[in-house]
Parts: structure tokens; sequence; C-alpha cells
């Protein structure tokens, strides 16, 4: 396991915040508070004011009033003077423990993620959007970097009209939409679908808000920018719906490939209100996976429960299970269970601790557990 | 007879207007406590003819914070001066109709403003849940329709009757309640043993995987921020023995494991569904026989079976049920331990 840690650390960031677990709040679709439908980017004005008012903790402007708080969660920390143009700035950085008391033990400090986002909207309830980012990409573990790889690159710009509010449709580079999106991105539930940091794709999003569900279709043709025999494309779709007034339970399927291989997966998602800002998450899915040049088709399995619970306003304690079975035809499996905490101290600081506890399960050999901790620095402007 | 009757009745009413006079000296110097002490008995409340003592005295105890007393006061003041209007409001609100608030003087409202806060602030006195409160809380209740119903200081009502609510909320979230539930775990477990090789006198670390499922409850006081309980259950499964890291001896079996765990735990309440967060430091005994290795130049090193546990555990609750994950560490040891299992409140 040691020896794919790089690799897994090279996929460990989150571009998009995509934080599911609000639904403890009551927001059970990601629309509420930020521009893209499915989640993550820039969050909307209202987004912002959530964040300031409602996700952050009080400790440090116990007395400051909910309305003075909200007007300053614009960009520079205050409210913008027009209504066309909303920008913001993100540094995300960690410190990362492998093997923590073991004489193997490794530390090292990461900067991941430092990029700058902007977005044109016109027209009444931001009818006509415009979105883009720029930002530093982190070298590359595995495979090495190459020599004219550019330290800077962009994971997403798009056009979105919005037809009505409830139906839009959204053109360029995204996250191909699928599960249940969560800020880590070596989740199993992220990557045996292929649905990571660097998987976004160009493509066409339809994106409808029913009454009591929500669904979301996405044709894709690859990210352009890669050789075109490594560009791929297919569709993906997600279906959720709302039961007993703020849970919800959807399904996803997405279906990819391009020369060299085939990808074929589907999901069962929840997201569970436990009220106050307590939250259950969930994706149980298969994958068909495909290589091409005469090697076996295997097909796995995955699982992921993860708790958010809220002690106090700004603190959030998880739990984070997770599942691999990379080929049902063979008997090994993998859990990680994972303790963590987030922290909102003040808006737009986000502290989080990590823990990793990883076991493997084959019944020819056991194998010690493997550690590591991430102690992790999120601010945004 | 006669002059010695008109005598005592000169008497009466010289102490009466005498008395008076003090107590409104004592209301121009503020002297409420004194007015309470000295006034405030059966003898001058059977004698009071006037509104003006009735306002001094109930004004007097409502300073002194006597709103109990003071509500005693009032509901004797409206018999004795607003019977009939009284008579005529609890017919309304008893008959579910509609009330005119200018059909009634302003006087009967303010003490009725009066009374309506005496029983509030009487309630938001108690420390602790008490028999009576259910009893006060039904005349705030009256009280707060009457108000509600004249319009008079209705933002000033709701403001001290959600306080009161919440007050009471607040008692009712302080009383512990016994809580027992019943649950059943899928489980894993690591740990660790040794080989001691006689001829080179090294050791050679074993590792050992178990799954196992338990079965067990819990049983303790909770209410609506904390619980305390003690935690126990019957572990049976089986776990995979290999040897690690020594090139000269393949040690690899699969044994069944029994245990035993008893947990002291604490939780956090963190939301209304009852969902927790907590620690808890189980005990584990465990049964679990390492054969003789084959080769008998190596010898198993003999460890206790009873470990000592920290766990961080949390349960997720949908009703009476619930989920519950538990995630801890062996004490002295690098082995680790979890587990998720379903539960039931009962």
């Amino acid at each position: 396991m040691i020896r794919f840690l790089p690799l897994l650390l090279l996929i460990f960031t989150d571009h998009c915040f995509a934080y599911a677990h609000f639904i403890g709040h009551g927001y059970t679709s990601c629309i509420n508070c930020h521009f893209n439908p499915s989640g993550g980017g820039m969050l909307n004005d209202y987004g912002r004011a959530v964040s300031a008012t409602t996700i952050s903790s009080r400790i440090f402007n116990e007395k400051t009033d909910e309305e003075k708080l909200a007007y300053t969660s614009g960009f520079l920390f205050r409210k913008p003077k027009q209504d066309f143009f909303r920008t913001q700035v993100n540094y995300r950085g960690f410190q990362l423990v492998r093997n923590p008391g073991s004489k193997v033990e490794s530390k090292e400090w990461i900067n991941m993620q430092a990029d700058l986002r902007g977005i044109l909207k016109f027209g009444e309830q931001d009818k006509f959007l415009l979105a883009g980012s720029i930002g530093y990409s982190p070298p590359a573990r595995q495979p090495s970097r190459k020599e004219d790889e550019n330290e800077f690159r962009t994971r997403e710009y798009y056009l979105g009209y919005r037809v009505t509010p409830r139906l839009g449709f959204y053109a360029g580079l995204m996250d191909k939409t699928y599960g249940v999106k969560l800020v880590e991105h070596i989740a199993y539930s992220r990557t045996t679908p292929q649905v990571t940091q660097n998987d976004q794709t160009h493509g066409l999003l339809a994106h409808y808000l029913g009454g009591s569900y929500e669904a979301f279709a996405h044709y894709f043709q690859g990210n352009l920018a890669d050789e075109k025999d490594q560009q791929s494309k297919g569709f993906s779709a997600v279906f959720e719906k709302t039961i007993f007034t703020n849970h919800r339970l959807g399904a996803s399927f997405i279906k990819s490939g391009n020369e060299y291989f085939n990808l074929t997966s589907y999901a069962l998602q929840g997201k569970f209100n436990l009220h106050e800002g307590s939250a259950l998450l969930f994706e149980f899915g298969e994958a068909i996976q495909e290589p091409a040049n005469n090697v076996p088709h295997f097909k796995s399995r995955y699982g992921m429960i993860q708790t958010y619970l809220r002690p106090w306003q700004g603190v959030y304690v998880l739990t984070n299970i997770e599942y691999v079975k990379r080929n049902l035809s063979e008997e090994p499996y993998t859990i990680r269970w994972g303790p963590g905490i987030q922290f909102f101290p003040i808006q737009r600081v986000e502290l989080r601790a990590d823990f990793y506890n990883t076991r493997n399960f084959d019944p020819k050999n056991s194998t010690k557990d493997t550690w590591m901790y991430l102690l992790q620095t999120h601010i945004w402007l | 007879m006669v002059i010695k009757i008109v005598f005592s009745l000169l008497l009466a009413a010289f102490t009466l207007s005498s008395s008076a006079s003090r107590l409104y000296g004592l209301h121009e110097q503020k002297q409420y406590a004194r007015i309470v002490k000295e006034f405030f008995n059966k003898d001058f409340i059977n004698k009071i003819q006037s509104k003006k003592d009735y306002a001094i005295l109930s004004y007097a105890l409502r300073k002194e914070k006597r709103y109990r007393d003071d509500s005693k006061l009032i509901a004797r003041y409206l018999n004795k001066f607003h019977a009939e209007e009284h008579k005529k409001v609890s017919h309304l609100i008893r008959m579910k109709k509609s009330i005119n608030a200018d059909d009634f003087s302003q006087p009967l409202k303010i003490y009725y403003w009066h009374l309506y806060r005496d029983l509030a602030m009487v309630l938001l006195s108690y420390k602790e849940k008490s028999p009576r409160i259910e009893q006060d809380k039904k005349y705030l209740d009256q009280m707060r329709i009457i108000l509600t119903e004249m319009e008079f200081r209705d933002i000033l009502v709701e403001d001290l009757y959600s306080k009161v609510v919440q007050h009471l909320q607040d008692l009712e979230n302080k009383i512990y309640r016994l809580t027992k539930s019943f649950y059943i775990q899928y489980l894993s477990w690591q740990n660790s043993s040794e080989l001691y090789r006689q001829s080179s006198g090294k050791t050679t670390d074993l590792v050992l995987t178990n799954t196992g499922t338990c079965i067990g409850g819990d049983i303790g006081i909770q209410n609506a921020f904390y619980e305390y309980s003690l935690d126990g259950c019957f572990i049976y499964g089986s776990g995979k023995v290999s040897s690690f890291g020594a090139p000269n001896i393949t040690y690899n079996q699969t044994l069944p494991a029994y245990a035993f765990k008893l947990a002291p735990q604490f939780y956090r309440v963190v939301s209304s569904t009852n969902s927790k967060i907590g620690i808890a430091f189980p005990v584990m005994y465990t049964v679990q026989k390492l054969s003789k290795p084959g080769d008998p130049d190596y010898q198993l090193v003999e460890k206790s079976n009873l470990s000592f546990l920290l766990t961080i555990n949390s349960k997720w609750q949908f009703d009476k049920w619930y989920v519950k994950t538990e995630f801890g560490q062996f004490f002295k040891k690098e082995d680790s331990y979890w587990s998720i299992g379903i539960g039931k409140n009962f």
C-alpha cells in the first residue's frame, strides 16, 4: 500500500470544494450555493453569505450580526457594487504525514492549489453565465512531470444558459457529473469511476431541478487538452429524489472510453440530513473496467459512508468509511477508515485534520495497516 | 354602648389612615422592602379599600421580585375592582368568541399584563423541573390568550412567552433518563504478536487481522446534551495471522477468535435527531490460540489476553434505530480497531 501513496498524493486535492454534507443545513441541491449546479467551483453570493453566517464558527465574532457578516462575505470583504462579475481566489495546502510514529515516518508540506476564478453573469436570476478558472497545479509525482508541462492549468471554463430557473444547459470544461461529489479525491467512490481531480472533460451538461427531484445528463468528448487517443468520450447521468422532505436518494451512471480503456460505472447514492448541520452521505457502486489489448475485463465494487456530525457551529467531526474490491473475481478487498475534524474558525478559512487507516483483507496473507494523516489549510477570498 | 362603637370605628379609621400615610411615605422614599415587610400581611390586605394602596403594594412586591405574591394580590384586586369585567372576559374566552378591547378598561388590561409578567417570572425562576410548573404554565397560557385577544402589548407578550418556553425546554433538556439499547456490529481489529528465534535471539513480528461480529448492548443515562453509558458485547470472529518481515519462516494460518468487550463511554448529543459523537475506553478480553511454529527453533512470545483501547465513537440516529461506529487504537500497541453496526433503543 505504501508504494501507492505518492499516486494517492497526486490526486489528493479538491479544486471544487463540493461539500455535499451541507444537506445537514437543509440544502439538498448544490445550485443553492454554487453557480455550477453539480456543485463545486465558485460560490454564488448566497453561498458566500451562508458560509459566513451558518457554516463558519462565531467564536471570534459572536456579537457581529448576521447581516453584517453576510455583507462582508463578498470578494475582498465587501458587497460587490455590480451584478455582472464575481471573482474568487483560493489557496489550499497541507502537511502530509505518512506512517506516523513509525521508523519510516515522513512529513511534507504541499501547496496543493492556488487559483483564481471569475464568472460573468447576466440576465434575471443569472440566466447567462461565463465561468473560468486558472491555477497552480502541483508537480506530478507519478508519472513524473513532463519537461514542457505547464505549472498552471484551468480545470473549469464553461458557458451556462438557464432556459428557466428549473432547466439549464452548460457547455465547456467541467467535472463529470457522477455520484456524491466529495472533497476527498482519493475516495474509492471517486477513483474507481474515474471522476477525480484531473478528470474534467469538455462536454454539454443539462440540468433539471424539479419540485422534489433533480436530474443531470452530461455528454462529453474528453479533455481536449489531452492527446487525442487519451480523450475519454461518453456520457453520464445522475438522478436524485428528495425523500421525507430533507433527504436525498439517487442513482448515477457513467460510460466512457478511449483507445486504451473503457469504463462503465453505476451507483446508488444517498444524502441524509441528521439536523443542525449534521449529515450522512453514502454511495455504493460497481465499475466494469475494460482495458484494451486483450487484457481481461474486470468488475470492481466500492462503497463509501461518510458522516459529518456538528457539535458546535463551525466544527464538523467526520467518520469516513470506504470499501473497495478491485476485482470481484478475486478475494482481496480493502477498507479505509478515517476519522477527522473540519473547522471553519472564521469565514473564508477552513482547517482540517484527516486520519486514514487502510486495512487490506486477503485470505492468503495478513499485512500491517498503513496510516497517514493530513493537516490542511484552505483559504478563500 | 353607642359611644363605645363610635369610638372603635373612629379608632379603626384613624389607624387605617395613618397606615396609608406611612405606605405612601415609604413609596415616595422607594423603600420597597419596608413596604413588603410592613404591609404585605393578611390584616392590612383585608382592610385595603383603595386602588392606590393595591397599586403601591403590588409595585413593591414586583420590585422585590415577589412575583407569586404579587400574582395573588392582583387576583384579589381584580375580584374586588374588576369582577364584572373579568367575568365577561372569562366568558368570552371560554366561548371562544373574539374580544373587543375597547369594551374593557385600561386598568384591567394593565393588571392583566402585570399578572402575565408575574407568572412568566415565576416560571423563569424555576431551576429544575417541579410539579407546580404545569399549573403555572396553564395560568400563563390563559393570560397570554387574554392579552393577545385584547391586543395589549402583544409583542412583549410573545417575547416573554418565547423566553419561558425556552427556559422550560432547557429544564426538560437537563433531565437525565435511563437509556438502553441492543446492537449488532461488524468489526475488525488487528493485533500483533511475536516469534522468538532461540538460535539468534531475535524476534519476528506476527500480524493478525481479525474480522467478526459483535452482539451486545449498552445501558446508561442521557439528557438532551450528554450520554454516559456502559457498553458490553460478545465477539465471535476469525483472523488471518502471517509472519512479517522474516524470510526464514512462513507462519500463516486462519484462527477463530472469541472476545468480550466492556466499555465505559461518553457521548455529546449533536442534533435534535439524537445523533452523537463520543469517546470510549474499552477493555477487551480475547481468546485466540496461536499454534506452535513448525520449526522448533521458533517460540511464540506469550502476550496478555487483556487489551485496553481508546475509541472515537459516533451514533447516527434515525428515530429508535441507530448506526454506530467505533474507531480506535490499542494502548501501547500500533494496532487498531474499528466497527460499524446497527442498534435499536428500547
